[in-house]
C-alpha cells in the first residue's frame, strides 16, 4: 500500500478510513459494540460488508430495556435480538474468532436452544474468551458440555446479579485467566470449585467463598498471590485450617496479603500458631469485618478447648493476643 | 559504549537519525536493518510530519535492556496515560495518517492506539450521518437501499 501515507493538500477532507486495509477495519470495528459495528454497513458501498471482518462480538440484550422499562417483555423484540445474533454469526462464514461475549436473560426454554448453539458457534471458531453474562446453564451444560469439546479457551468470565445462576464447578484444562462474579445474596451448601490446572489469574468475587486448598508435598515452591488476590473481594469466607495452614505458609515466606475490603464474616480454622497468627494479620486487612467464627482449636493445645463461638473480633484478637503471649 | 544509529528519510528527503533501539520497534525497520546494514531507509511514503510523529511514540516506548534498572522510566500505567494524550492531540486526518504509518511500519502497539482512538471516534457519533461527516465518506446509497439494509439486518432498536 505504498503511497497510502502521503498527504496532499485537501487531506482533511479525504476519505482515508474506507481505504484501510480489511484486518485494518476489522480491527477498528472489533473495538466497537457489536451492534454500532453492524451499523456501519449503512454507511456507503464499501462498507457493505466491512462489519463481516469482526473478531470480536458482544450481544447485550439488557440494551433492549431502554428507554422504556420492561420493554424486553416484548416478544417481538426479543425475537429480533435472536435474529441479529444469529445473522451475524452466519454473515461471517466461521472465521475466527477472539472474544464471543454475551448478555441474555433467558426467558423461556427455547432461547435457552438458541443460546447453546450460538457459544458453541463462537467456541467453534478457535474461540479464546468466553464473558458470559446472566446465561443460565442446566446442570453441567457449560463445563461437562460445551467447554469439553473445545480445548482452545484461554479466558472465562462468567458473571450473575441478582438472580441465581450457574455453574457451581468450573473445571477446564485450558483455561488461565477466570473470572467469577456472582451475586445473589444466597449462601450455597456446596460453594463453588474450581479445578483449573492451567489457571494464571483468577478474579473471584461471591456472596460468599469457603476456601479449603490442599497441596502434594510434591510443591516445594507454593505462589498463592493470585489466588489470594483472585477472592479479596469476597464479602464471607470460610477458611478450613488446612488452607489457613497452606496461606500461613505463603505469608512466612513473603505473600502480602492484600486489603479485604468487603469482609464482613471470616470463619476461621486453624490447627497451629502460625495459622493464628494469620488470623490477626487478617483481621488488620479487614476494615468492614463484623463476625468471626473460630473452629477447631482442638489441635493446637491439648487443655484449650473452646468451641465454635461468635464474638466481636477486637475481643477475639485481645484474647488471642493474651493467648499467644 | 556508544549507541548504534540509524537514518530513516522521509519522502521530502528530510533525514532522522533515530537509535536503533528505537526503531527497531517497527518490525519493517528491523527486517531493513539486518538486511542492509549501515544505510539510510528510504520511507517515501511517509512525511517528515508523520516520521517525526512516529519517532515520538517509539521513543517513548522503546525499553531499553542494556541498562539494568532505569531503563524503562515509565511505568505501564504512565505510559498509558501518555499513549491518551498522544492521539487525543492528534486532528482527524494526522491520525489517519499515523495509523497507516504504524500499520505500514507494523508497530502493533501504535497500531493499537491509533485504532481504539478511531473506534472512540466512531462510538461518539450519534448516527451514521456523523460518522461519514466526520470521516469525510460519501454516501453512494440511495435511501430505499439504505432501507433495505437495515430491514434485512433488522437491528434491534
Amino acid at each position: 500500500r505504498l503511497g497510502s501515507v502521503s498527504m496532499d493538500a485537501n487531506s482533511g477532507l479525504r476519505d482515508a478510513i474506507s481505504w484501510l486495509p480489511d484486518e485494518v477495519l476489522g480491527k477498528i470495528l472489533s473495538l466497537l459494540p457489536t451492534k454500532q459495528a453492524a451499523s456501519t454497513s449503512v454507511l456507503a458501498k464499501k462498507w457493505r460488508h466491512v462489519f463481516r471482518l469482526v473478531h470480536t462480538l458482544d450481544f447485550d440484550d439488557s440494551v433492549l430495556l431502554q428507554p422504556g422499562e420492561g420493554k424486553e417483555e416484548c416478544p417481538v423484540i426479543r425475537e429480533s435480538f435472536r435474529n441479529f445474533v444469529e445473522r451475524t454469526l452466519a454473515l461471517q462464514c466461521g472465521s475466527p474468532i477472539n472474544k464471543f461475549s454475551l448478555k441474555f436473560h433467558i426467558h423461556e426454554m427455547k432461547e435457552m436452544s438458541h443460546m447453546f448453539s450460538w457459544i458453541c458457534n463462537a467456541l467453534e471458531r478457535a474461540l479464546k474468551s468466553l464473558f458470559i453474562d446472566s446465561v443460565v446453564f442446566i446442570g453441567d451444560d457449560l463445563c461437562g458440555v460445551l467447554l469439553r469439546g473445545f480445548p482452545l479457551l484461554e479466558e472465562l468470565f462468567v458473571r450473575h446479579e441478582k438472580c441465581e445462576g450457574t455453574p457451581f464447578y468450573i473445571y477446564n484444562p485450558t483455561i488461565k485467566k477466570l473470572s467469577v462474579y456472582y451475586d445473589f445474596g444466597l449462601v450455597r451448601d456446596g460453594g463453588m470449585s474450581f479445578d483449573t490446572p492451567s489457571l494464571v489469574s483468577l478474579d473471584y468475587s461471591d456472596y460468599a467463598a469457603r476456601l479449603d486448598i490442599r497441596y502434594t508435598k510434591r510443591i516445594k515452591k507454593l505462589d498463592l498471590s493470585g489466588l489470594i488476590i483472585g477472592i479479596r473481594n469476597v464479602h464471607t469466607l470460610h477458611l478450613s485450617p488446612a488452607s489457613t495452614d497452606v496461606i500461613s505458609r505463603c505469608v512466612e515466606e513473603g505473600l502480602v496479603l492484600p486489603m479485604f475490603k468487603n469482609l464482613v464474616s471470616l470463619t476461621f480454622g486453624s490447627y497451629n500458631e502460625r495459622g493464628w497468627k494469620l488470623l490477626l494479620d487478617l483481621h488488620k486487612q479487614s476494615p468492614k469485618l463484623e463476625t468471626l467464627n473460630v473452629q477447631g482449636l482442638d489441635g493446637n493445645a491439648g487443655d484449650v478447648r473452646i468451641h465454635p463461638f461468635q464474638v466481636k473480633v477486637e475481643e477475639l484478637v485481645k484474647h488471642l493476643n493474651s493467648f499467644l503471649g | 559504549m556508544s549507541k548504534k544509529m540509524i537514518v530513516l528519510k522521509s519522502s521530502e528527503g528530510v533525514s532522522f537519525v533515530v537509535e536503533e533501539a528505537v526503531a527497531r520497534q517497527s518490525k519493517i525497520i528491523s527486517f531493513l536493518v539486518e538486511e542492509f546494514p549501515d544505510r539510510e531507509l528510504p520511507l517515501t511514503n511517509m512525511t517528515s510530519e508523520i516520521l517525526r510523529k512516529t519517532i515520538e511514540y517509539c521513543k517513548k516506548h522503546v525499553v531499553e535492556d542494556d541498562g539494568g534498572g532505569d531503563s524503562s522510566s515509565s511505568s505501564s500505567g504512565d505510559l498509558k496515560e501518555w499513549d491518551v494524550k498522544f492521539v487525543a492531540e492528534i486532528d482527524q486526518p494526522r491520525l489517519m495518517d499515523l495509523l497507516m504509518a504504524a500499520n505500514y511500519l507494523d508497530i502493533p502497539s501504535l497500531l493499537d492506539v491509533t485504532c481504539q482512538k478511531v473506534a472512540d471516534t466512531i462510538a461518539a457519533c450519534n448516527d451514521e450521518k456523523e460518522i461519514r461527516a466526520t470521516f469525510n465518506i460519501e454516501n453512494d446509497f440511495t435511501e430505499e437501499e439504505v432501507e433495505a439494509i437495515r430491514m434485512e439486518n433488522q437491528y434491534p432498536i
